[in-house]
């Protein structure tokens, strides 16, 4: 009998290690795990997204911009058109991103140009975004370029979130690592912060305000800072819908051109 | 007083095309443009420009309609000139599953250089402004998908449009060909966007020079020849290294054939510095070899743009250096001021081009 209650035991004390090898902290999921949820909240096959972009700059002057985003995941790889449509000096300006490849269309120069992999890591169109980190937020997700690890469980303006730190699995990457407030409830990044490769806060990646479209929820306003130029972009969203059927052909050049 | 009842005249036609294009929901925007000018060195002459392109169109669910115009000679500042509208482009576009058509005035720009274009011969260029914007022809384009990645582009313009009308010798006659058929011009080009991280096409040209030739006879005389075109481009993206390679030969009848290739690469730093070199080697109809090197850079800086940009003619040891800064004056505004500082012996750009020092500021406001 005594043996009996050892060894019985000794396998819940086996489970026990198995799972803390799999949840860093009693009761909150594996990283790997949160991560992956993140993802799925911030993933759809396809997305349609009007918005309002603020850029602000370190000395206060604010410039607005009006754009509007089509995304969608395909056998080809992740599928992103922009197209601003205000205010009238970059109205028509469009961005289409397929797979590796991305074009810019400008209307003063009435065609489609290639560009290269620089401009993924250069800011969208003056913002404090970069391409890429627009590709993860829209339609890529962190998983594929990031290792994370659970740091702890935390507070931020009211919500119980959940701490990440990303590790790039590439060398190559911009940032040294990034740290993500995960929230508890919607699997959304309520903020992001990104280290440079020198190691220092370079931006923070806020989102103060949900909202919810059907079953999930979306940013209704996302704030980036700059913390070295100290210039600040906000993007506030005026419409989307998820899961809209969106033809393939959207992600053409043929479509890029013809402008809006 | 004359000039300013033109220019009212010219506002008036302006203002009149808006209210109809308002009533009639179509879309309207442009650019008004002032600026001034100094030429340099002494005796530093001023001059003022202002003009106002007005674009209007209206788009249907298969379709569009196109109009562009453009008002220049407004500003008070320009000596001795007078307003004149001019139209721009003008076409109707048609959207079928797997083609667009577009009839009636347009540019069609080709080619995967910056700058200089050597395949895109469709529309002649402003030969004492080379880099400048193209002049739009009388054309039917037909684009037709074969699929997301290849198409096949073909193109008639009827009416031959010149981009020389004279030659520089006294007494010589330049003869215009007539508007018949085979004076048109015809250009056919095969494109892959995105061919296994590639863009390439092919494009074959059948058409008139836009430069007259002369030609030695009695009397002599200067003609448009007749000329075949074959050229080639390609864009890729190495990692963070953009490249591109144009180039175009051309057979013209009666006449050594000449032949124009740009290769070039860009490359951005992590500051956001961009920056850009092209090589250009040339045979030109003359017979003459030219090499010129590109080089530019570019950053913002906030909301502002800051770029310089360097020709350099290896062959005739001159250069033109180009500094110019762009300020967001506020959403749609800018203030735009550089320089144009040209040095060394020889021509740059051919023997047309007109080099002037000259600062430069313009305001630039976009509705």
């Amino acid at each position: 009998m005594r043996k009996t209650n050892l060894f019985s035991f000794g396998v819940l004390f086996a489970l026990f290690l198995l799972l803390a090898v799999n949840t860093t902290v009693w009761g909150a999921p594996a990283a790997g795990e949160i991560l992956n949820r993140v993802d799925g909240a911030m993933a759809a096959k396809s997305k349609i997204m009007k918005q309002k972009m603020t850029l602000i700059a370190a000395n206060g002057q604010e410039r607005t911009r009006e754009l509007q985003m089509w995304n969608k995941k395909t056998a080809a790889g992740d599928q992103m058109l922009a197209r601003f449509l205000a205010p009238a000096d970059v109205r028509g300006t469009g961005i289409l991103m397929s797979g590796e490849d991305m074009w810019l269309y400008l209307p003063a120069l009435g065609r489609a140009r290639r560009v290269a992999g620089h401009a993924k890591k250069g800011n969208f169109m003056g913002s404090d975004l970069s391409y890429d980190d627009l590709e993860q937020l829209a339609t890529k997700g962190f998983s594929e370029e990031y290792s994370p690890e659970f740091l702890r469980e935390d507070e931020l303006n009211g919500a119980a979130v959940y701490v990440l730190k990303l590790q790039p699995l590439e060398a190559e990457g911009d940032y040294s690592f990034l740290k993500m407030w995960v929230d508890k409830e919607v699997w959304l990044p309520r903020q992001i912060e990104y280290y440079d490769l020198a190691g220092k806060l370079l931006k923070v990646l806020s989102s103060p305000e949900l909202m919810a479209v059907g079953e999930r929820y979306v940013a209704r306003r996302m704030v980036v800072e700059n913390r070295q130029s100290g210039s600040k972009t906000s993007l506030d969203v005026i419409e989307v819908s998820f899961d809209t059927v969106i033809d393939d052909s959207l992600f053409t050049t043929r479509s890029l051109e013809r402008g809006l | 007083m004359a000039n300013y009842k033109k220019v009212v005249a010219v506002v008036l036609v302006l203002l009149g095309i808006t209210a109809a294009s308002v009533q009639a929901q179509v879309e309207i925007s442009g650019v008004l443009e002032t600026g001034l000018s100094v030429d340099f060195p002494a005796p530093y002459k001023l001059g003022g420009k202002t003009g106002l392109e007005l674009a209007l169109r209206r788009l249907f669910p298969s379709g569009g309609v196109f109009l562009g115009l453009a008002a220049a000679g407004l500003g008070p500042a320009e000596n001795g000139g007078s307003p004149q509208l001019t139209l721009d482009e003008a076409y109707i576009d048609y959207y079928g599953a797997d083609f667009d058509f577009r009839l009636g005035r347009q540019r069609i720009l080709w080619g995967s250089a910056l700058e200089l274009n050597p395949t895109s011969v469709l529309n002649p260029a402003d030969v004492k402004d080379p880099l400048g914007a193209k002049m739009p022809i009388y054309a039917a384009k037909l684009d037709y998908y074969l699929d997301g990645v290849w198409s096949v582009t073909g193109v008639y313009a009827p009416f031959f449009t010149p981009a020389v009308t004279e030659v520089p010798l006294p007494g010589i006659e330049v003869q215009m060909p007539g508007p018949v058929f085979e004076n048109g011009s015809a250009a056919i080009r095969l494109s892959a966007l995105g061919l296994g991280g590639f863009d390439l096409a092919a494009t074959y040209f059948y058409g008139l020079e836009q430069v007259p030739t002369l030609v030695q006879a009695v009397p002599p005389y200067a003609h448009y020849r007749p000329s075949h075109m074959v050229g080639l481009d390609l864009a890729a993206a190495f990692g963070d290294v953009g490249v591109w390679l144009e180039a175009a030969y051309t057979l013209p009848q009666g006449g050594a054939n000449y032949y124009e290739a740009v290769v070039g690469a860009d490359y951005g730093l992590k500051n956001g510095l961009v920056l850009m070199g092209q090589y250009v080697h040339e045979k030109n109809k003359l017979g003459e070899m030219n090499n010129l090197i590109i080089l530019g850079a570019n950053r913002n800086f906030g909301l502002h743009e800051g770029r310089v940009g360097l020709v350099y003619n290896l062959t005739e040891k001159s250069y033109m250096f180009r500094p110019e800064v762009s300020f967001s004056l506020w959403d749609a505004a800018r203030l735009v001021a550089g320089a144009n500082y040209f040095g060394g012996e020889g021509s740059l750009l051919g023997p047309l081009f007109a080099p002037e020092n000259q600062l430069y500021a313009k305001l630039r406001f976009s509705f």
